[in-house]
């Protein structure tokens, strides 16, 4: 749903380290993908230590949900 | 034969010890059909509890609980302990509580449904889905009031805040919580983006987890299409509700530890791959930088071999003016002095033997007899570097004089 997630940001880090170890790329690709994984690094630590947890109840979910429907 | 010996109120004591001590014998329920039940004035009730092939003497203790419930003929389940009534020497069962059965205690209850939905597959595991182990919005069927909401949050909180909790505020207790738990499920359900159910409770006793041992809550976790984990009540409760959740967690906190991965480890992974990105980024500029330099290797090798050799020239060439010059200096040096040495040569070794040079102070000649040599002469005697004025005083002519 959201590309912004810790997981998707993790993963998608996962996946830079992996094409950077296995793929046959160009100097320039190369220098691109490190520059993608070190902020994507950056982002899911920010992720990880800056945010708070979001509690919300189910009713106002609903209401929400409904809103946008 | 064993040499053990007992009186009988030695063995009864033994029995009776033993009997106290058994784990099972110690507190069960004994489940069958009263007979022989007698009430005399003491209070006490006596009975028989048989089934096709035996019967155990029973008694109720006039504290105990149920007496109205002891007619011959009906199925019982007492609650109680076995001992042995010492006098008589029999084995008797002495119950504390009388229950009729059929009528269903919770715990029959509790046995018929599981086999019912047991045999239904209700509690496969090739049914059982995975949770996610890092659920971006979880859903928490609970009280929102009591403390297992607030003991969920505070491990979450401590371990991975980077979620969306909605909380479901549900009845959790009590005659119309079963269907507040259903409606809660699949509220949730609709909902369509929640990727983890937790139906959380605190502690109670099997009356209070009942709402959690209903069938219309174990068919609405089963329907559910979102994974659930149950945590009901404490490590030691097992309800039908976990039997068919997709996962038991022992506690509410475990199953939000179940749901949480832990920060630390998070940040270390962070830092892995950072770690690995470096690595990779650092050998790709290597093998470049290795291409380049091969690609490169001969251009390069020429111009520095050439301009190594070119300053190598200059630099001879320069040596070789400024050693030239010296050189010759040198040996210009080197052959005087060999032209020297060449002069001296006889006369050092002459000297250093200690003969020495006389010459005639008046005109410098080289006396090299006694001829022109009168008394009263002054004569030089030197080696190399010194040299001594001396005056003749006599003139020997004949040696053997």
């Amino acid at each position: 749903m959201d590309n912004n997630s810790f997981e998707d940001k993790l993963k998608e880090l996962e996946k830079t380290v992996r094409k950077l170890e296995e793929e046959e790329l160009t100097l320039d690709q190369s220098k691109i993908l490190y520059k993608e994984g070190i902020r994507l690094a950056k982002e899911c630590n920010k992720l990880l230590n800056e945010t708070e947890l979001e509690i919300t109840e189910l009713k106002k979910e609903i209401e929400n949900t409904d809103l946008q429907d | 034969m064993s040499d053990i010996t007992f009186t009988p109120s030695e063995l009864t004591k033994y029995i009776y010890k033993k009997l106290n001590q058994d784990e099972y014998l110690n507190s069960f329920q004994l489940i069958g059909e009263v007979s022989n039940h007698s009430s005399p004035p003491s209070g006490h009730h006596y009975f028989v509890i048989k089934d096709d092939e035996s019967l155990i003497k029973c008694v109720l203790f006039s504290r105990g609980i149920g007496k109205e419930n002891l007619k011959d003929g009906t199925q019982i389940i007492a609650e109680g302990k076995m001992s042995i009534y010492q006098p008589r020497g029999e084995i008797q069962f002495i119950a504390e509580k009388i229950l009729v059965q059929g009528e269903g205690t919770l715990q029959q209850k509790f046995e018929k449904l599981k086999a019912e939905l047991e045999a239904q597959g209700l509690f496969d595991q090739s049914r059982k889905r995975e949770i996610p182990k890092m659920p971006k919005r979880v859903a928490i069927v609970t009280s929102k009031t009591g403390s297992v909401i607030q003991d969920i949050i505070n491990v979450i909180e401590r371990r991975y805040p980077n979620l969306k909790l909605i909380i479901a505020d549900t009845r959790v207790q009590g005659n119309d919580a079963a269907d507040s738990i259903v409606q809660s499920i699949s509220l949730i359900n609709d909902l369509n983006n929640i990727d983890v159910i937790i139906l959380a409770r605190g502690g109670g006793s099997l009356e209070d987890l009942w709402p959690f041992n209903e069938e219309i809550v174990a068919r609405e976790i089963f329907k559910s299409k979102i994974p659930v984990i149950s945590a009901i009540g404490h490590e030691t409760d097992f309800t039908i509700s976990d039997l068919v959740a997709d996962l038991r967690a022992p506690t509410p906190s475990a199953a939000a530890e179940i749901i949480s991965p832990e920060k630390e480890s998070l940040n270390e992974l962070i830092n892995l791959k950072l770690k690995e990105l470096d690595i990779s980024f650092n050998l790709i500029i290597d093998s470049f930088k290795n291409r380049f330099f091969m690609s490169m290797d001969r251009v390069l090798n020429y111009k520095i071999e050439t301009s190594i050799n070119n300053f190598k020239i200059n630099s001879l060439t320069n040596n070789l003016i400024i050693n030239l010059e010296s050189k010759i200096k040198e040996i210009k040096f080197k052959l005087e002095n060999f032209e020297n040495s060449l002069n001296h040569l006889d006369i050092d070794k002459m000297f250093s033997k200690g003969f020495f040079l006389t010459q005639l102070k008046s005109d410098k000649s080289i006396v090299k007899d006694f001829k022109n040599i009168n008394k009263g002469d002054h004569i030089l005697i030197s080696n190399f570097n010194e040299t001594l004025e001396a005056e003749t005083l006599e003139i020997k002519k004949d040696k053997g004089d």
